[in-house]
C-alpha cells in the first residue's frame, strides 16, 4: 500500500493504515472554491488501494469547511457506496458545526448500505 | 483593507476567495469574548455570504467591490455583505431562498433536502451555503436590492 499525505491551502490529510482500515485524518480547513478539483483525485487514489479494508474518514480535527466541500464529501461517499467500500466518517461531537454535520449525515447513510458515522470528541 | 474599531468591522473585499480564511479569523477575533460555537458560526456565515458575492458579484456581473460589515452588540452579531448585481433573475432567486428559509418551521429539512438534491445529483454542488448559516448556523437572513446592488444581511441573537 503506497498511501501518502495530502496538503493544500490549510488543508491537512494524513493517511495511515492498520490490517483492517484505511485512515484519512482531515485537519485545518478547506475553502475551496471547487474542492472535487483539488482534492478529489487523491481521495479517488485513496479508495483504490482500499481493497476489503473500512475507510475511515476522520474530521475530528477540522476547523472549517465551506458548503462545497460538505457537497464534495456527501457525493464522493456516495461513490464509496456504490463501490461497496465501506466507510466510516468520524465527527467530533464536541464542536457544535461538527455534531450538526454528523446529524445529517447519520441520516443520509441510513440510506446508504455501506456508510456509517461515529460522533466521538475522544482523539 | 480593514478598518476595525470595536465591536464593528467593515472590509472591502476584493478578490475574496483568497482572503476568506483570514476574513474568517477577524471575525471570530472581533467576537472572541463570545461562546465558541458562536465565533465559529459567525466565521461560517461570514465565509458563505463572501464565497456567494464572489460567485454571483464578482464572477457573473464583474463587480469587482464586495463589502462586508459585522456588527457586534450584546445581544446579537449580524453579518452583511452587499455586492453589484446587474442580473435581477439570480437576486430573484437568492431572495427565494432567503423567504423559504425565514418562512420554514423546519431549517433542518430545508438543508437536508439541498442535501439530498446534491446526493442525487452530484453536480450540483452549489446553493447549499443560505441553508447552511439559516440551519446550521442559527442566523435570520434578509435580501434587499436597491440600486442594482444586493445586500444580504444575516443575523443571530445571543442564546439563539
Amino acid at each position: 500500500m503506497n498511501l501518502e499525505d495530502y496538503e493544500d491551502g490549510g488543508l491537512k490529510i494524513a493517511a495511515r493504515h492498520s490490517d483492517s482500515e484505511v485512515i484519512l485524518e482531515w485537519s485545518g480547513y478547506s475553502d475551496f472554491r471547487k474542492p472535487a478539483l483539488v482534492f478529489g483525485e487523491y481521495l479517488e487514489g485513496v479508495s483504490k488501494q482500499v481493497n476489503d479494508k473500512e475507510l475511515v474518514f476522520d474530521f475530528r480535527n477540522l476547523e472549517h469547511i465551506n458548503s462545497s466541500t460538505v457537497a464534495t464529501i456527501l457525493s464522493f461517499v456516495k461513490r464509496m457506496d456504490a463501490r461497496k467500500i465501506r466507510t466510516r466518517l468520524v465527527y467530533n461531537a464536541a464542536v457544535e458545526w461538527q455534531r450538526i454535520n454528523h446529524q445529517c449525515m447519520r441520516t443520509i447513510a441510513r440510506r446508504l448500505a455501506h456508510i456509517t458515522t461515529v460522533d466521538n470528541s475522544v482523539s | 483593507m480593514a478598518d476595525l474599531g470595536g465591536t464593528e468591522l467593515h472590509l472591502n473585499v476584493v478578490g475574496a476567495w483568497n482572503h476568506l480564511h483570514k476574513v474568517r479569523q477577524q471575525v471570530e477575533d472581533l467576537i472572541a469574548r463570545w461562546e465558541p460555537s458562536m465565533k465559529r458560526a459567525g466565521a461560517m456565515a461570514t465565509g458563505e455570504l463572501l464565497e456567494n458575492a464572489t460567485k454571483y458579484g464578482f464572477e457573473k456581473n464583474g463587480s469587482k467591490d464586495i463589502r462586508l460589515s459585522v456588527r457586534v452588540r450584546p445581544s446579537a452579531i449580524s453579518i452583511k455583505v452587499s455586492n453589484a448585481s446587474v442580473d435581477p433573475d439570480s437576486v430573484t432567486e437568492l431572495r427565494k431562498r432567503v423567504d423559504a428559509i425565514m418562512a420554514a418551521d423546519d431549517r433542518q429539512s430545508l438543508y437536508m433536502a439541498r442535501l439530498e438534491e446534491i446526493l442525487e445529483n452530484p453536480e450540483e454542488t452549489g446553493k447549499l451555503g443560505l441553508y447552511r448559516i439559516g440551519y446550521e448556523g442559527g442566523f435570520d437572513l434578509e435580501c434587499t436590492y436597491e440600486n442594482a446592488i444586493v445586500t444580504v444581511t444575516a443575523t443571530r441573537s445571543r442564546g439563539a
